[in-house]
């Protein structure tokens, strides 16, 4: 308390002249306490460390790759090969790893390597976007009819619940024969749905829950609006329970990709998905080809279930973060 | 500023909540939260509501700040009847004059909130003067309600105060714009002991500093006696007694206010007190029958009681009782 | 008399990741046979901690690090959970805080009592423990046809005397009662602290009743132990402590409730907040609240000295209660 005596002087001034930097430092310091508590757990750290290494092998590695090796990479004089789309006619397609393929070709004679690494920012776009649209109608909706209740309330709700009893894939289907579907579009698809889905529920009870707590009542005696209530002081506290859903939707968006990817429903040039797509249309996911031809396959199902992992866990990390009563004494 | 004006008064206030099974089905029961209740505040003065949990007291204090819509009934503020506030300068008048302190100071600051946010919200709402000047009265109410040095503890959350200290930041928050009128609603039944006193002594001198009129609610008794100048007991609703509090707990004339003030434990052991003779317990005022509410319970009960409702009957200077008892004088 | 449990420098300390917090320090005193101790002290100053020492119901991370407690002549620190199991119940029993809500809501509550006397003494036929839980309930003043209810069923009060029942199912020597009363509205608290006096005189039990309100103690207990941070300040019959109270700490303490009866007095406050335990200092503890502190205060733990019969006191400079009015300078 000593030196709280001695700083009142000199200190007034300098708060007066910048709350907004204390707002930043605060933040910031809000930040490290968090990180202190998701370091610790373990799961999370390892799906961290997963992401960022997808992160740097599809938004570092392969532009440096695409402008370096498999730009010049010329079969003849004549003939450049785009090692993602081009065929490489001095193998037989399908070919094992080797040097020149450290993954193999695919049946269209396609570096396998660098499909994947083409793919993988397109697979965390894909993801984060569809995330980040469910997040926001879900946050939006849940706390509106939280608030709110009554008629509203049972409106999204009930839409919630056919939402959810919706056939999921089956509609993306239908909705891909109706239109050309791209990456973008699925996104949107995906982060709408799931956004007036099951996390509206789930942001609803908490809404409910920050809801009935006195300081809304606290707010509604000075006079806050409704809207100034939702946004100033219920958003705030479903935030952190919005951004753990977050984890789990880009699990999710991209789970639903691949499967429709490997249904070939999608219109997109290249992704996880379609990689198995190809070599499975090719006849080479049959039987004991299976294993003959591990490295058509292996590379991109192993990499789809790493990521879809890795955003799981980070989510199992921040949920400890979010619910103290996770937390390890 | 003439100090008998009259700050609130209500005349036959109404609270019922529809006991509804789901939006679509019409209530048939009511629960007469309150019922038919007047009293005035004069400028300066403290007028204590108690009475059991589920009397009505704390539904009193909300309607009369406009968080629940009365029933019935006037609610008359300076002057001005403010039952339904319906325009928006209305709104702003009265919610800029009117605050409330809450009993759990866990629960009554947002966590996600600074302590500058918190005590200047209610000036931010309002628009209230420069960020300047908001910056300055913030300061100054934290220093005087004893959060002292305040540009320490400006920056904090509120889990980094100790409960006495998170009650005096409320009560910061609700003086802040020096309001004519504040509801307090157990503001220290969840504050150990000593720091209970603390918190009282407070705002007793704020109350004669600023010049305000109080609604005390408490269970307590002895708390009402120290902090208010009359006490009005409440049962199921009902207003069973009014009173100087001297007068109330000195000359109790209600068979409920005799019970009640009996049954306070004493700090002295060797003080033998006349044991409670009511029997029961307190029920629920849903749809009642137009009889005394205490007749089930009253050691006095005569048949005019299970018959018609007592109105409250001025039996002495500033006495008032709704019991039979004293009707015939 | 017989002294049926004697604490002999009782120390619990709980290790945390911030230091060890001295919940209980020194404490000792005796109780005998049918004699009511009352602990009394503000939140965390250790008074729950002593009574889960006694009970060797400690939580992972508390221990205790030395001392004796004997219960009935034996040394139970070092007995085992089997030993400690045949000691609960039926040697001593426990009403916890907030115990009503600790009633399965699934059995019928005269089953739950049948269930914790088969559970203690196998050779009870189920006739027999039913019959015995019908002369609890007379004895805690329920009917005993109410045996066959739900726990939703009963009132809170009832729920509260169930639970005592409960206690009494194994003829205890030793009732621990730990604020039995707290979430109880002011009537219902009177009947069951008249019922509690009345089964413990009759049975001729020992009691430790613990409780923040110093107005309870007195109704309950002969005796009163005055706890503050960890330690028992003053202890004596509990019509000494309230004429003569020496520690300054009691005197505020006595000082600082309103009270319903006599006079309208200027309430005293204590001033500052109950400290942290987490590494407590070596100095007497109230120090820093202390008006009367000087530097030997800041020094070295005050010991116990016998300011009269049977009057214990650890102060270096004991008060009396005309000093009172200085502490509020």
């Amino acid at each position: 308390m000593a030196d709280n005596t001695n700083m009142t002087v000199k200190s007034v001034e300098v708060k007066l002249e910048s709350p907004f930097s204390i707002k930043v430092r605060l933040l910031w310091r809000a930040f490290k306490e968090n990180w202190n508590i998701f370091s610790k757990s373990k799961i999370g750290m390892i799906g961290l460390y997963i992401v960022i290494i997808f992160a740097v092998a599809g938004f570092i590695v392969y532009p440096i790759l695409a402008d370096t090796v498999w730009k010049t990479t010329s079969l003849n004089a004549m003939v450049s090969y785009n090692p993602v789309t081009g065929y490489d006619f001095l193998q037989n397609n399908p070919a094992p790893p080797s040097w020149a393929h450290l993954l193999g070709t695919d049946p269209l004679g396609r570096d396998v390597l660098a499909q994947l690494l083409y793919s993988t920012p397109r697979e965390f776009m894909l993801g984060i976007v569809a995330a980040l649209i469910t997040v926001v109608i879900g946050t939006l909706i849940g706390t509106v009819a939280a608030y709110f209740g009554g008629a509203i309330d049972t409106f999204f709700m009930r839409l919630a619940d056919i939402v959810l009893l919706f056939p999921f894939i089956p509609f993306l289907i239908v909705i891909s024969g109706m239109m050309q579907v791209d990456l973008l579009t699925l996104a949107l698809i995906i982060g709408l749905l799931s956004g007036f889905g099951g996390i509206t529920i789930v942001l609803r009870s908490q809404g409910l829950i920050i809801k009935s707590r006195p300081f809304i009542e606290s707010a509604k005696v000075s006079g806050a609006s409704d809207a100034y209530i939702i946004v100033n002081h219920i958003i705030p506290n479903v935030m952190p329970l919005s951004f753990l859903y977050m984890m789990f939707n880009v699990t999710g968006a991209i789970f639903s990709e691949a499967v429709l990817s490997f249904f070939g429903l999608l219109n997109i040039k290249m992704s996880w998905g379609l990689m198995i797509y190809t070599a499975d249309t090719a006849g080479y996911i049959i039987g004991s080809n299976i294993w003959n031809y591990w490295w058509l396959w292996l590379p991109s199902g192993a990499s789809i279930t790493l990521l879809c992992g890795a955003f799981y866990f980070i989510g199992r990390g921040l949920d400890e973060v979010v619910n103290p009563r996770l937390r390890k004494r | 500023m003439p100090n008998n004006e009259v700050v609130m008064k209500i005349e036959n206030l109404d609270k019922f909540f529809p006991m509804k099974k789901s939006v679509f089905s019409r209530a048939k029961h009511f629960l007469h939260a309150v019922d038919k209740i007047n009293f005035e505040i004069k400028r300066g003065k403290v007028l204590s509501l108690v009475g059991e949990s589920g009397c009505g007291k704390t539904t009193t204090g909300k309607t009369l700040l406009k968080l629940y819509e009365p029933t019935g009934g006037k609610i008359n503020f300076l002057g001005r009847d403010v039952t339904h506030l319906m325009n928006a300068d209305d709104k702003k008048w009265f919610h800029s004059k009117t605050q409330m302190i809450f009993q759990d100071p866990f629960e009554s600051l947002n966590p996600r909130k600074t302590i500058f946010d918190i005590v200047s919200e209610p000036m931010n709402i309002q628009n209230f003067e420069t960020l300047k000047k908001r910056e300055l009265m913030v300061m100054e109410i934290l220093k005087r309600v004893g959060i002292s040095p305040p540009d320490a503890f400006l920056w904090r959350y509120p889990h980094e105060l100790s409960g006495g200290q998170r009650q005096r930041v409320a009560i910061a928050r609700a003086l802040v714009m020096k309001p004519e009128f504040v509801v307090a609603d157990e503001p220290t039944s969840m504050l150990d002991v000593s720091i209970r006193t603390q918190v009282m002594k407070l705002m007793m001198e704020l109350i004669r500093e600023m010049n305000m009129s109080f609604l005390y609610i408490t269970h307590d008794l002895a708390v009402a006696r120290y902090m208010a100048d009359e006490i009005s007991v409440m049962y199921l609703g009902r207003m069973v007694e009014y009173a100087n509090s001297e007068e109330l707990i000195n000359n109790p004339l209600h068979p409920y206010t005799k019970a009640l003030i009996s049954a306070v434990p004493v700090p002295d052991p060797e003080f033998k007190r006349k044991s409670v003779e009511i029997k029961g317990g307190i029920g629920k005022p849903i749809d009642p029958l137009p009889r005394c509410r205490f007749y089930d319970r009253c050691p006095f009960a005569m048949e005019i009681c299970s018959q018609k409702e007592p109105e409250l009957i001025e039996v002495g200077e500033n006495h008032k009782v709704a019991c039979f008892l004293y009707e015939q004088r | 008399m017989k002294p049926i449990l004697e604490l002999r420098n009782l120390k619990m300390y709980y290790d945390t990741q911030a230091g060890q917090v001295k919940a209980a320090d020194d404490v000792s005193f005796v109780l005998n046979e049918g004699e009511s101790i009352g602990l009394v002290g503000e939140s965390g100053c250790g008074k729950t901690s002593v009574s889960m020492s006694i009970m060797k119901l400690l939580p992972e991370n508390g221990r205790i690090i030395s001392g004796n407690i004997f219960f009935d002549g034996k040394d139970i620190v070092n007995f085992s959970d089997e030993e400690m199991n045949k000691i609960r119940w039926a040697g001593i029993a426990m009403i916890f805080q907030a115990a009503m809500n600790s009633l399965n809501p699934v059995y019928r509550v005269g089953d739950q009592i049948v269930e914790a006397i088969t559970a203690h003494e196998p050779n009870v036929t189920f006739e027999e423990a039913r019959q015995r839980v019908a002369n609890l309930y007379k004895l805690v003043g329920l009917d005993p046809e109410r045996m066959d209810n739900y726990p939703h069923e009963y009132s809170g009060g009832m729920k509260q005397r169930a639970i005592i029942a409960m206690s009494l199912a194994c003829n205890p020597k030793l009732i621990i009662a730990d604020e039995p009363t707290t979430a109880l509205d002011v009537i219902v608290q009177d009947t069951i602290l008249r019922e509690l006096e009345k089964v413990q005189k009759k049975l001729n039990m020992s009691m430790i009743y613990i409780s923040h309100d110093i107005a309870v103690i007195a109704e309950v207990a002969s005796r009163i132990a005055i706890m503050y941070a960890g330690k028992i300040v003053e202890m004596s019959d509990s019509v000494v402590i309230f004429k003569r109270p020496a520690h300054p700490y009691a005197i505020g303490l006595m000082s600082s409730f309103p009270s319903i009866r006599g006079e309208k007095k200027e309430l005293v406050t204590i001033p500052g907040e109950p400290p942290n335990l987490l590494n407590a200092p070596d100095h007497c503890r109230f120090a820093p609240r202390c008006p009367f502190a000087t530097d030997e205060c800041w020094k070295q733990t005050p010991s116990y000295s016998e300011i009269e019969s049977n009057h214990f006191v650890a102060c270096f400079h004991p008060q009396n209660l005309k000093k009172l009015v200085n502490m509020n300078a």
